[in-house]
């Protein structure tokens, strides 16, 4: 059964470049963004998630939304395991796998062939499985014929179908978006919208983040609304 | 308790830190004609220039002192690039570690383990010297130095991981480490040999650098082992575990907030 519980997880950041908190910047930014500034220990904190709890069962679909700064991407982070809290529990079950960063791991410099055979590396896949890898991300991104060039002279829309490709072949448990649904030109967006839907539909949990209202309905059965750090449940 | 399990883990995730070297050397040379035979030319016009002008300054027979010089730029360069390129592998790696969860130990082994392909290219030279110019090597001399290198490659993963932790903390560190580094060069005996020092052998025993380079070379050239070198080995190896091992436990989960 997998699950994700959140029990009064709080997030602080600390600054480090600025030690004096009143500065005219600092005093600015806590106006017009959304995530606190905030002082302990005459020490520099912003606050992205505020004592937040919350059970994540087998089956819940969310979508994540809030505001710039609200706390959604440390959210996301969290869940995916990237980070710990500074303050209260979280307790994850299940293999994640998260589209936050898209070019993750991406290399200019190395052919299209070479960051597969890297990002399989980074899976911990055997040299068998690494070709299966291989076959099944270059016949889906449709980049046979440009394997063997360096992904820094790819136009920006095949760089994106390779790392696409990539990041969307392992399915996992629970699974964490960042507002990224399609990809390319129209033909591609429906077949990158239909792998990116087999993979949702394989996977037991879905964070999705996203400002579009359709891509929330069309996906995800709960919402969850971040405002300054705090959360709020929202049906869809 | 957390290092050590994190430690197996990260030794099981070969292919991970593995792939990455592999990817780091190949990147570095791409598109030049030698590849990374660069490396070995590079350390062989080095070693000459150096070879060529200290032999006569210090009076020394030329072939000998060369084949001194290669084994002893193989280890230091080994060394010194592995902690120096540690101290930014963390940092260097946002992009990834902002993506998933990662253990952070990985990019310890990425470093040692892609030096360690560099100094297996830089050792070539020192070999094929040995095979013209070493009389008598015997079985249980090499068996030695080959035991000490790995030796090495585990003092220098704790000593790596700690250096990652620190740095991305505090990004004085790195320079700090390459001011050090080069003193240290200094007073290893790398150029000179260590009966120059007389009264300041005590200088040797400070210096757990200096110690391995004369643990690997010394089996090999003028047939010594320096039990007391590894018993000093050894407890800096244990204070670095031990050290690195609080420290990780202690911060794991506040590195990516220093990133």
């Amino acid at each position: 059964m997998n699950k994700i519980e959140l029990n009064g997880v709080s997030v602080l950041y600390p600054v480090f470049e600025n030690p004096k908190a009143r500065s005219l910047k600092n005093v600015l930014a806590k106006r017009i963004i959304g995530g606190n500034i905030y002082e302990e220990n005459s020490k520099n904190y912003i606050r992205a998630l505020d004592d937040v709890t919350l059970d994540i069962k087998s089956g819940d679909r969310y979508a994540i939304t809030g505001p710039n700064g609200s706390g959604k991407s440390t959210f996301l982070r969290l869940v995916a395991g990237c980070m710990e809290p500074t303050h209260g529990l979280i307790n994850r079950v299940g293999k994640i796998s998260s589209l936050l960063n898209l070019s993750m791991g991406l290399d200019g410099d190395l052919t299209g062939l070479e960051n597969i055979e890297l990002r399989g590396g980074l899976y911990n896949f055997t040299k068998k499985e690494i070709k299966k890898f291989e076959e099944d991300v270059l016949e889906f991104s449709e980049l046979e014929h440009f394997a063997h060039i360096p992904v820094y002279q790819y136009s920006s829309g095949m760089s994106l179908r390779l790392a696409f490709g990539m990041s969307t072949y392992v399915a996992p448990e629970i699974l964490v978006i960042d507002e990224i649904i399609s990809v390319g030109d129209l033909d591609f967006e429906k077949k990158s919208k239909k792998r990116i839907e087999d993979l949702m539909n394989r996977t037991n949990i879905l964070l999705l983040a996203s400002h579009s209202k359709q891509i929330r309905e069309d996906y995800c059965n709960k919402q969850i609304n971040f405002n300054k750090g705090k959360i709020e449940i929202l049906k869809i | 308790m957390i290092f050590f399990f994190d430690f197996v883990d990260a030794t099981r995730k070969w292919r991970v830190w593995s792939s990455l070297a592999k990817f780091d050397i190949l990147k570095r040379y791409k598109r030049s004609f030698l590849g990374p035979w660069w490396i070995t030319l590079a350390m062989l016009f080095l070693i000459l220039a150096i070879g060529i002008l200290y032999s006569q300054l210090f009076k020394l027979d030329f072939a000998k002192y060369l084949l001194y010089l290669s084994i002893n730029f193989a280890i230091w360069t080994f060394m010194r690039d592995s902690i120096l390129e540690s101290c930014q592998v963390l940092i260097d790696a946002k992009a990834l570690l902002f993506n998933e969860k990662w253990n952070f130990l990985i990019f310890s082994f990425r470093v040692v383990y892609k030096n360690l392909i560099i100094f297996l290219h830089n050792i070539i030279i020192f070999i094929l010297l040995a095979i013209v110019l070493v009389d008598e090597l015997t079985l249980v001399n090499l068996l030695i130095s080959v035991c000490t290198l790995v030796f090495l490659i585990l003092f220098l993963l704790p000593v790596c991981i700690l250096c990652s932790l620190i740095n991305t903390r505090f990004r004085d560190f790195y320079m700090i480490m390459s001011n050090v580094m080069q003193l240290l060069f200094f007073l290893s005996p790398i150029l000179f040999n260590k009966q120059l020092l007389e009264s300041y052998n005590w200088l040797l025993y400070i210096n757990p650098l200096a110690l391995f380079i004369l643990l690997i070379n010394e089996p090999i050239l003028i047939n010594q082992f320096h039990f007391n070198y590894l018993i000093y080995l050894l407890c800096y190896f244990t204070f670095f575990t031990c050290f690195t091992a609080f420290l990780f436990a202690k911060y794991k989960n506040k590195i990516t907030y220093w990133l």
